[in-house]
């Protein structure tokens, strides 16, 4: 668990990421104005800050440099799409840079790797009698080793990253095999059995009724 | 072939065929006249001889028993010598028979002619020219043909000198005449070539490029209405960029205004559909839908307001000031509750203005709403009309944030922020105020906005059109 701070004067889109942060099983705070970023840190050492750029009072590229030396990771959330902004963005030492219109799939799965890189702990997940090592590419269930074809761990990967969201077939299929793979869905459905069967996860790992699969954690 | 080397080749031929023909004409009339004075003068000579000849051989003769070639040799020999040094020379016929001759081709030339005539020829021999003239001696010497022969042959080299001179001055003329005609047509060429580089400049899309060519003939006239006419093409071009820009600015702002409301109602309803959500966020989330769907419809109603007002042309209508006010008040009753503002209404009751009730409201409206949106809670919003002349001026004035006045001009723009990352949380669609400006257009009148940061804002509608 991880506490994010989201800086971000669109009342919906803040939430709308605080909202995801906590389905995650994070903790989640939003500030409106930019004024207000540094005295919260100060007070709060928040894990993660997802930044907007534009914001009343300070905007985020003048505060970047302030946040730099604290050594929170940032994610850049902006409607600011030229290129000049992305290096701008990403040379005064933001982690990544997310562009809105975004999709929230798509941000959450960067907020998780962020968090993977920066932050110890969130190395490894542990859920019951499960536990999975990202860097190791390592899991055991029940302090046995589970091997686990390389496929199937992207899968489990990503299902733990968006965990308590559905993810429909077709965007597992997009995340865990990439655009340019021409198999169907069937192939997921194959290999979630198999995950399923490996870590003893069928009370986990829900079919969602027309949708796609869930991992469900405590939050 | 260029303008100039073909005034060149033109000039330059015409030049040297009338020089020539003149050339030719003088050498010929010269000659005739020369030829005429030489073969007077050789007359008169040739009748001088003859009578002195004639004079020697009755002297002589008396000497003789018959005249014969011989002693005829004798009598004329020292006159030929004498002559021969001159280009003068003799032929004597005794009875048609040659008698003497030291001619310069040694043979005998024989004309023939009856006593009282003379014949006059000029006849080339061996390469010169030479004239002759024949006549027979006075009697009793009829029988004698006398025949006077003069070089002429500096009449034909004065004619071959004429026309040699014609030559060589043509050619000299012509190479002079060559080179200050090539300084001249390039010199009268050089407002052309600027004019072509210039257009050749314009055309590839430097429009601000002039011609420049300052002379007072008719290709200055010409290089001025060039000039005129790219100004004009200038002005236009440059107003068809800044309408362009105007444009593509509009329609970026408006992808980006449309871009925050759709990315969270997007968001929402993925959240919806596919995460295990909690009851509350469940209402969090279509609360946003709905207030985020609202705001693109409030944004698209207004585009559609601005589309229309573009196209249409209105009626004006005589409208009473009092009723659009009522009218603004009502549709702002709730707005103005929830911010508990204050707003108060000076104003002369029988002022009219000629025009569309409903865009007047709108206009109303959309003024007192932006001086709500500016203004702090519990605050006032003042409106005063009055009427001056016959013109109407409504003024509505806040105490809210005011702004600078250099940002109280650009205000009115569609989508304009006075600071880039002041959102629109406050429900605006960032068209408001550039209705106004078109309702105002349409209306014949004037808006301006006075203000200072702190300070507030007063806008100032001026009707000119009673």
């Amino acid at each position: 668990m991880a506490f994010i701070l989201i800086v971000e004067d669109e009342v919906a889109i803040g939430e709308l990421v605080a909202i995801h942060a906590r389905i995650a099983g994070h903790k989640a705070s939003i500030l409106h104005n930019g004024n207000e970023v540094m005295g919260f840190i100060e007070k709060t050492r928040p894990d993660l800050i997802v930044l907007d750029v534009m914001l009343p009072g300070q905007d985020g590229f003048s505060l970047m440099p302030q946040i730099a030396p604290t050594g929170i990771p940032v994610i850049f959330l902006t409607a600011k799409d030229r290129l000049d902004d992305r290096i701008l963005g990403l040379k005064l030492g933001a982690d990544d840079y997310v562009v809105k219109p975004f999709a929230v799939t798509e941000l959450a799965m960067r907020i998780e790797t962020v968090l993977r890189r920066c932050k110890a702990n969130a190395k490894t997940f542990a859920l019951g009698s499960l536990e999975v090592n990202f860097d190791e590419r390592a899991v055991t269930l029940d302090g046995l080793a589970v091997e686990l074809t390389a496929r199937e761990f992207e899968l489990l990967k990503i299902l733990i990253d968006n965990r308590n969201i559905a993810l429909s077939r077709d965007k597992l299929l997009e995340l865990a095999w990439g655009f340019d793979y021409m198999g169907e869905t069937r192939t997921v459905d194959v290999h979630i059995q198999r995950l399923r069967k490996k870590l003893n996860m069928e009370s986990i790992i829900k079919t969602v009724y027309k949708l796609g699969y869930r991992l469900e954690a405590p939050r | 072939m260029k303008f100039w080397q073909k005034a060149f080749f033109c000039i330059i031929a015409v030049f040297l065929l009338g020089f020539d023909a003149m050339g030719y004409t003088l050498a010929e009339r010269g000659y005739a006249l020369n030829r005429e004075y030489a073969l007077a003068a050789a007359e008169t000579e040739q009748d001088i001889i003859k009578q002195s000849l004639y004079e020697s051989i009755a002297l002589s003769a008396k000497n003789f028993e018959t005249l014969n070639p011989a002693n005829l040799a004798v009598t004329i020999g020292p006159y030929a010598n004498f002559y021969q040094n001159q280009g003068i020379y003799f032929e004597i016929y005794q009875d048609g028979a040659p008698a003497y001759s030291n001619s310069p081709s040694g043979r005998y030339e024989k004309p023939q002619v009856r006593q009282g005539e003379q014949l006059t020829e000029i006849k080339e021999i061996e390469g010169n020219l030479y004239c002759l003239i024949t006549s027979r001696m006075d009697e009793p010497y009829g029988n004698l043909q006398y025949v006077y022969i003069k070089d002429m042959q500096s009449l034909a080299d004065f004619k071959a000198k004429i026309i040699e001179s014609f030559v060589t001055i043509g050619v000299v003329v012509s190479l002079i005449l060559s080179v200050a005609m090539l300084l001249m047509l390039v010199g009268l060429t050089v407002p052309f070539r600027k004019l072509n580089a210039a257009a050749a400049e314009i055309s590839a899309g430097n429009y601000s490029k002039r011609a420049a060519v300052k002379s007072r003939d008719e290709v200055g006239d010409f290089a001025r209405s060039f000039d005129a006419m790219t100004d004009s093409i200038e002005t236009h071009i440059a107003e068809l960029s800044r309408m362009t820009e105007s444009k593509q600015n509009f329609i970026d702002n408006l992808a980006h205004e449309m871009r925050t409301p759709i990315t969270a109602i997007v968001g929402y309803a993925e959240l919806l559909k596919y995460a295990d959500c909690s009851e509350v966020e469940r209402e969090t989330a279509v609360d946003h839908i709905i207030s985020q769907s609202g705001r693109i419809q409030n944004l698209s109603s207004k585009l559609l307001d601005l589309a229309y007002m573009g196209s249409a042309s209105i009626p004006l209508l005589p409208v009473k000031l009092e009723d659009l006010l009522a009218g603004a008040q009502a549709a702002l009753k709730h707005r103005l509750r929830e911010k508990n503002i204050d707003l108060r209404v000076e104003s002369q009751p029988t002022a009219i203005i000629n025009g569309d009730a409903e865009l007047l409201t709108s206009l109303l409206v959309n003024l007192i709403d932006n001086a709500v949106n500016a203004s702090s809670e519990g605050s006032t919003v003042e409106i005063y009309a009055s009427r001056e002349a016959g013109r109407v001026l409504i003024e509505v004035a806040d105490h809210g944030k005011g702004m600078e006045p250099s940002e109280a001009v650009k205000i009115v723009e569609p989508f304009y922020r006075i600071d880039s990352s002041r959102s629109r949380s406050g429900g605006g669609t960032g068209l408001g105020l550039a209705l106004c400006a078109r309702i105002c257009e349409m209306h014949g009148a004037s808006l301006d906005i006075c203000s200072e940061p702190g300070k507030g804002a007063t806008v100032k509608i001026l009707f000119t059109t009673p």
